[in-house]
Formats: C-alpha cells, sequence, structure tokens
C-alpha cells in the first residue's frame, strides 16, 4: 500500500508542473536514429582517418571543415614536402582554425593502418578456503592490419592450474565489398530479438523504459568477452548483396556439463570455474545454419535457420538432443518508432516476442509481449524477459517515457508476467508483476533521481508445507549527483522491504552510500563508502576497471568500500587499479590490477 | 458451480458480483476506465459531468467468454450549457443477468462542469434472486487549458440491494496534454471496503485516421491498448486488456459524433 502512495505521489507531484515543452537537455535513443549523414561520415572517418599525404581531391573533401583552396594547398605542397605534423598545415596557409577542427579526422603515418590493443588483468580475491592459486588473469591482444583484425583472449580463474583454462581466438576481415565481414575462430552470434541466439549478458529492463527492451544486435562479432560459455567456434560470415545480408554459420564447440549416471546432461556449469577437469568441456555440440535479412530503407525483415547437435542426449526427456530451429523477425520503421518482432519454431515449440514504439519524443510508448513455450530450447537466446532463464514464460510490459518540462523526465513500465506450466523448482503455475517509475531531475550543477520499484510474485519458499507464497519487494532510491569543479559527487539513500503475505513477515533495510569522482588531466579516481543496516539484499552497481562486471550484493550490519584509479601513462597506455573490500568480514576483498594499451 | 467459478473469478476485485464496474466501450477497455484522456458518450457513466455529443455501441464476449456477451448503447447531446445522457447497458448470461439504464444531465459553467445521473440496476442469478434499485452517480470536472480533473461519485446514495448497501465507489482523474498529439491520464479508484486501484493511460494520435491507446492498472495489475480508427465523424474501436486470472478482454465499438 505504501509504495501505491508513493508511486501516485511522485506522479503528481511532476504533473502538477507539467508543460507543454520539448525535452532540450537529455539525448534519446531516437536522436541516434536521427543522425544524420554527416556525423555518419564524420564517425567513419574518425575510425579510420584520411591519410593527408595520399588523399586524392575527392576523398579530401569529404572532410567538411576543408575548403578547395585548402584542398589545392594540400595537393600543391604535399608533392614537394611531405607533410608530417599539424603546424605543416599551418605553414602552408591553412588557418588554425580549421588545423584544429582536422585533427581528429586526418592521419600523416603511412597507408598501413596497424593498430594493436592489448589488456592485462590480474585479479586477487581473498580466499574462503585454500586453493592451489589464488590470481585470476585475463589477458586480451587484439591486432588490426588494414581490413584484417586478429585476436587471442585468454583466462585463469583463481583456483585453476592452467593459465589457459579459457581462450578465444579468432581472425576477422572485413573487406569493402559484398564480403561485409568473415570471421574465423570463436565468435558470438546474435539474430533478431534473440530468441535463438544472443549475447548471454545483453540487458534487460531499466530506467530507459522505452529503448532498452528493443534488441538491436551486431549479427557476428568476435568473442573478446571473459564469460566463459555461449561462446561459437568455427567461421561465420555476413556477405551483403545491396539491401540484403546472407549470414552463414558454422560452429563445433565443447561445453562444461554436469551428466547424471546415464551421462545425459541435466545443466550446464556457467560458472566458468572448473576445478574438476573431468567435468570441463565434456560435452560437443555443432551447429550450423544461414541467415538471410532483408533491409530496404527503413524496415528489416529476417529469416534464421539453425541445426543444432549435442553429442550427449539431455536428462529431461522433453529436450532433444538433435534438432533444428527457425526464426522469422522484423523491424518496421525501424529509423523512427519501431514495430518488431521474432516468431521461432524449434522441437515443435513455439516462442515469440513483439513490441511497438509509438507517441513522440515527450510521450513515448512501448508494448512489449512475449510468449515461450514450456522446454522452448533457449540455450543460446536471450531475448526479453522477466528473468534470466524466459523458458515458459508469458508476459507484457508497457513501459513509457514522459517529458512533463525541460530538465524533467519520467520512465515508468509496468510488466506482467506468468508461467502457465510448472517449473523445474516450482510446483505450480505462478504468477508476477513489477511496476517502476523514476523520476530525474537536472540542474546546471545538480541532478537528482527518485526511483520505486515494485515487485509483486509468486516465489517458491519453503518455510513449511505450503511452498509457494505471494512475494512483495519495494525498492524506494533517491540518488543526487553534484558536480563541483573537477569533482563529482554522488549520493544514495536506499530502503528496500519484502514482505511475505502468507506469514505476515515483514523484512527491510537501509543503505545509504556517497561516492567521489575527482578526474584531472590524466588521473582519474573514484573512491565509495556504503553503509548499510538491512536483513534484504540490496544490489549495488560499481565503478570497475574496464571490461568488468561487479556489482555487489550487500546484507546485514556493515560498510563497504571501493576505489579505482585510472592513470593514462603514456598517450598509449592506461593503468587501471581497483580494491574493494567488507570493512566487517573479512574474506571478501578483492583487487584488480590492469593495464590496457593501444599502439 | 460454471456460474460461482466465473462470477468469482470474473468479478474476484469487486465487492460482489452486483453491480458490475465493467468498461462501458472499448476505449475504456484500452484505458483501464479513464475517460477524460479520449472523451465519448458512455463516459457519463463513469463522470455525469463528461459531455460529449454522439452516439456509442459496443459489443464484446467479456474474457474471451462465448456465454458472456456484453452490449452498451449511449447517447449524449448537448444543449447549449447542458448536456444529456442516455445509455443501457446488458450483459446476459443464460444464468446470470445484469442491465443498467442510466440517464445523466449536466451543466457546464466556464471551466467547470457538473453532473448527476440516475441508473435503474437490475441483476438476477438464476434459482437465487432477482432484484432491481436505483443508484445515483455524481461527477465534477474542471477544464483548464491542458489540465482536465475529473472526479465522480458512484452510488453516492448509498443504496441497497436485496436489502444490502452496494459499494460507493470513488474515481478521480487528470488528463494532462502532453504535446498536441499526446495525451497522459492518471486516475485512481476507490471502493469502500477495498484499496486504492492506480491507473495510468497515455493516447497517441498517429494520424487524424488513427489514434493509440494504452493503459496500466495497479491492483490488480491489467494492461490494456487500443486503436481507434476515424473515419469523418464514425470513429470504430478495437481493443484488448489482459486479466490477472482470465483471458484477454477483447471490446469492439462504434461511435458517431454530432
Amino acid at each position: 500500500m505504501r509504495s501505491k502512495i508513493l508511486l501516485v505521489f511522485f506522479l503528481l507531484a511532476v504533473i502538477l508542473f507539467a508543460e507543454d515543452s520539448e525535452e532540450k537537455i537529455f539525448s534519446f535513443e531516437d536522436e541516434t536514429y536521427h543522425s544524420t549523414e554527416l556525423s555518419d561520415l564524420l564517425q567513419n572517418i574518425k575510425r579510420k582517418p584520411i591519410n593527408i599525404n595520399t588523399a586524392d581531391e575527392n576523398k579530401l573533401a569529404l572532410i567538411p571543415w576543408l575548403s578547395e583552396k585548402d584542398i589545392q594547398k594540400i595537393i600543391l605542397n604535399r608533392n614537394s614536402h611531405k607533410i608530417t605534423k599539424l603546424e605543416n598545415l599551418t605553414e602552408i596557409g591553412i588557418d588554425a582554425v580549421t588545423v584544429n577542427e582536422l585533427k581528429d579526422y586526418i592521419t600523416f603515418r603511412s597507408t598501413i593502418d596497424f593498430k594493436l590493443k592489448q589488456t592485462s588483468r590480474l585479479e586477487y580475491h581473498q580466499p574462503k578456503q585454500y586453493l592451489p592459486s589464488t590470481l585470476k588473469y585475463f589477458q586480451k591482444t587484439i591486432l588490426s592490419l588494414n581490413n584484417f583484425k586478429f585476436g587471442f583472449i585468454s583466462q585463469k580463474d583463481e583456483g585453476e592450474k592452467d593459465p589457459f583454462d579459457f581462450y578465444s581466438y579468432f581472425l576477422e576481415y572485413t573487406p569493402e565489398n559484398f564480403l561485409n565481414k568473415f570471421l574465423l575462430g570463436k565468435y558470438r552470434l546474435a539474430l533478431g530479438q534473440g530468441i535463438l541466439f544472443a549475447p548471454k549478458l545483453g540487458m534487460s529492463k531499466s530506467g530507459a523504459a522505452t529503448s532498452v527492451p528493443i534488441k538491436k544486435f551486431n549479427p557476428i562479432k568476435p568473442y573478446t568477452s571473459s564469460y566463459e560459455i555461449w561462446e561459437l567456434e568455427g567461421a561465420a560470415a555476413n556477405i551483403e548483396l545491396s539491401s540484403f545480408n546472407f549470414i552463414p554459420f558454422f560452429s563445433k564447440t565443447a561445453l562444461s556439463a554436469n551428466l547424471d549416471t546415464l551421462s545425459c546432461i541435466t545443466s550446464f556449469n556457467e560458472s566458468g570455474l572448473h576445478l574438476d577437469e573431468d567435468k570441463k568441456n565434456n560435452v560437443k555440440e555443432i551447429i550450423y545454419g544461414v541467415a538471410a535479412k532483408y533491409s530496404p530503407v527503413d524496415h528489416l525483415f529476417g529469416l534464421n535457420f539453425a541445426k543444432i547437435n549435442f553429442d550427449h542426449e539431455f536428462s529431461n526427456t522433453a529436450r532433444k538432443s538433435e534438432y533444428s530451429a527457425i526464426s522469422a523477425d522484423f523491424v518496421l520503421n525501424r529509423n523512427d518508432f519501431p514495430t518488431f518482432g521474432e516468431i521461432a519454431y524449434a522441437q515443435e515449440k513455439i516462442s515469440g516476442v513483439m513490441g511497438c514504439k509509438f507517441g513522440e519524443n515527450a510521450l513515448r510508448h512501448l508494448l512489449l509481449i512475449r510468449y515461450y513455450q514450456k522446454d522452448f530450447p533457449t540455450w543460446h537466446g536471450n531475448p526479453f524477459s522477466s528473468q534470466s532463464r524466459f523458458d515458459n514464460e508469458v508476459g507484457i510490459y508497457y513501459g513509457m517515457t514522459v517529458i512533463p518540462m525541460e530538465r524533467t523526465k519520467i520512465n515508468c513500465y509496468f510488466d506482467l508476467w506468468s508461467f502457465p506450466q510448472t517449473r523445474y523448482f516450482e510446483k505450480m503455475p505462478t504468477v508476477g508483476s513489477e511496476q517502476f517509475i523514476q523520476l530525474e531531475r537536472k540542474f546546471d550543477a545538480n541532478s537528482l533521481r527518485f526511483t520505486v520499484q515494485h515487485k509483486d510474485k509468486e516465489k517458491y519458499i519453503s518455510l513449511d508445507e505450503a511452498k509457494i507464497r505471494d512475494f512483495e519487494r519495494t525498492t524506494i532510491r533517491a540518488d543526487w549527483w553534484q558536480n563541483i569543479s573537477n569533482f563529482r559527487f554522488k549520493t544514495r539513500c536506499e530502503l528496500v522491504t519484502e514482505y511475505l503475505a502468507n506469514d505476515n513477515i515483514h523484512k527491510s533495510g537501509i543503505l545509504a552510500y556517497e561516492e567521489i569522482k575527482w578526474k584531472i588531466d590524466k588521473l582519474t579516481l573514484i573512491g565509495q563508502v556504503s553503509v548499510y543496516r538491512s536483513d534484504v539484499l540490496h544490489y549495488m552497481y560499481e565503478h570497475n576497471v574496464d571490461g568488468i562486471m561487479q556489482n555487489s550484493i550487500l546484507k546485514g550490519d556493515g560498510a563497504y568500500s571501493y576505489f579505482v584509479l585510472k592513470y593514462n601513462i603514456s598517450q598509449d597506455m592506461e593503468l587501471q587499479f581497483k580494491v574493494s573490500d567488507h570493512w566487517n568480514t573479512k574474506d571478501k576483498m578483492r583487487m584488480y590490477l590492469q593495464v590496457v594499451s593501444s599502439f | 458451480m460454471k456460474l460461482f467459478i466465473i462470477i468469482s473469478l470474473l468479478f474476484c476485485t469487486i465487492l460482489s458480483a452486483i453491480d458490475l464496474h465493467l468498461p462501458l466501450s472499448a476505449i475504456q477497455n484500452a484505458t483501464s476506465g479513464l475517460v477524460l484522456i479520449y472523451p465519448s458518450p458512455s463516459a457519463a457513466n463513469s463522470n455525469p459531468a463528461c459531455t460529449f455529443s454522439g452516439i456509442e455501441t459496443s459489443a464484446t464476449y467479456l474474457f474471451s467468454m462465448e456465454d458472456l456477451p456484453f452490449y452498451n448503447f449511449h447517447v449524449q447531446y448537448r444543449y447549449r450549457n447542458f448536456g444529456f445522457h442516455v445509455g443501457s447497458s446488458f450483459l446476459a448470461h443464460p444464468l446470470y443477468k445484469e442491465s443498467s439504464s442510466m440517464f445523466s444531465v449536466n451543466y457546464t459553467y466556464h471551466e467547470f462542469s457538473i453532473g448527476s445521473s440516475i441508473r435503474h440496476l437490475y441483476n438476477m442469478v438464476e434459482e437465487y434472486h432477482e432484484d432491481s434499485t436505483l443508484l445515483a452517480d455524481m461527477g465534477l470536472l474542471w477544464k483548464n487549458g491542458n489540465i482536465s480533473t475529473g472526479l465522480s461519485v458512484r452510488n453516492a446514495a448509498h443504496s441497497k440491494f436485496l436489502e444490502e448497501r452496494l459499494p460507493i465507489v470513488y474515481l478521480w482523474e487528470s488528463c494532462f496534454s502532453i504535446t498536441p498529439k499526446s495525451r497522459l491520464s492518471v486516475g485512481l479508484e476507490k471502493e469502500t471496503g477495498f484499496d486504492f486501484a492506480f491507473k495510468i493511460a497515455g493516447r497517441y494520435d498517429v494520424h487524424k485516421v488513427l489514434t493509440i491507446l494504452s493503459s496500466y492498472q495497479y491492483e490488480p495489475d491489467r494492461i490494456g491498448v487500443g486503436a481507434i480508427f476515424n473515419l469523418k465523424d464514425f470513429s470504430i474501436c478495437y481493443s484488448v486488456r489482459t486479466h490477472q486470472y482470465l483471458s484477454l478482454n477483447h471490446y469492439i465499438s462504434l461511435n458517431y459524433a454530432f
């Protein structure tokens, strides 16, 4: 009841000041859709700067700041004296303001485009038990040479002996012809709305109520993640013929699975931790198929087919080890407010996601429905759902973004879902709902954000013979950002309550933190101290070294802090360090040391 | 037994299975019962102060059950500062019937409107009961620029049915024109003995011939969505709305504005 009243008051407080005004501060994803040809062109040139010594007249004319006279000056002078630095351009008569604008878009080097990016990371997690090796090591090397890119990634978790316990490698070729991309090695596949193939770490519901649930994927990418499962290994290509794209793919890879006494698969080990070598990569999987896409100017239509074969049976006989999967996806009006969806068929089961976005920037809506049949194979998929495992879920999502006045934004979403058939850990069908409202107000040097989130669902909690209980969780959160000179302060207060209606059990918790970010020149320092007194779990986002997604889960009475340092040792190299610790617990300290270099 | 299940499931959020607060049109089905966001003749049933000259008729099989047809017919006419409305609703299950006929009048003075209606309610459950009663509803409406706010009280006289007092229902709604094409409405409904139901609805005029409506209701959680096709003075609306236990509620309405 309390959450309902707060929800209403938040809306009223804003609506009382409602004005018919347009958004001027916040950036929209729609602006991305509407990105002009010029900005696209500049982005492309920035990624691949124009060589001022070799580019012909037409190529130089692509740079908008160069006049015809400037181009003639460059061409006349570079024949006698090679241009090697920005000052040379001023010397030949190009004004300083133009030269300053040019610096990100031109290069003086030879035509060989060579880049080397190296990331090395050491992690230390204070061990709770004896392990032969307590260090975690990750390294990523990516070498780019003109249209070729080669990468090698390796990782060893704490406790693992093999320094290459997990590795990924790839060779990517992106010629500027009908062959848009060719990938050899380990890669990830993402098609349509992600029912059959999608990155496992994709984002779901969030404060961006009318944008995040829409999946917009690049179909094939090298596998550079440290997440040690669900990568494909083999070859894939993206062939572009006018408005058509064909994406053939083949993969033969190994997965770590838990097997029963009959050697049937019961589940997969998604942690990536391989302390028992016998259970590592003990199941082989072969996938091959093709995706076809037709992309007229404003729409997109896709057909995806895959054949999947495991070399072990599943202990759940409803799941087959060999099957075909087919899906069709579409996006209509993709450059504006789109209607999108995907429907998939595999193992005689159907799944579907369909959504529609409508309205204007000041009031946008997103409606999305999903239906996943029980035992639909979800191995490589990750479409929109109330939770990470979308098998056997039916739901409808309604998101809304309101800009009632300048610098103010309200995001809210309402999600209803049900599991009409039982799941393996719940003995009867369950239903649930979620309400979320977030009010954001930006001032000159300050920002305020209020968030209320309420979940009400049936959950399996074993207290007595009755296992399924009505579970409610309400989160009320206030965030305040201040920018003072080079400092940014962020203050958060969070109250979480949980309620089991059947047993009249109330639990609650409070968390507060202060975060300070200081950035000067080459150095960035971030420090945060959290205090909490709670009987429930608090989930908290953390700043990290690049490539890490470590968020804290806090419970009990205590304090927690972390400190991040990022220092540019030189133009090509950055040192990153992080340490985090729970003040009242001995074995939860974590340290990260990472060097990111790019030549 | 079947009747008991239908009634108990169908109306589990309502105090009793008498004076059902069902949406009277596809528009109300799409907006979770909020009426200011897209006025229509049947809106006077929710708030007698609402005026919209026209004829509206709608039909549905409640929750996709073929033996639960629900029909509505409403006419409203505005003469100078006065608005007059007559309407009728009829739910026709073989074992359960409920009909409601109403007459409303309202008066507008500058930005304010005040209205009242008298409803005749008839309810019959085969072999259980058959009775009728008169109910009085009242409503207030304030319009100022881009904002309109309404408050209505249904069964203001706390009438009896089968010697039992029927619940009083309060509905507050505020509607905001965010842009010329977009509107947002929020509302609260309170029935005596029950918690508040919070409602929010959005409207977007895609084109002069197409309007999209969507809404959410909390407690119980339900989502509604609908599309209105405008053809000169005629409009056709189709909408669906979820229910926490039952199948989708499909509605279709035909409106004529004069």
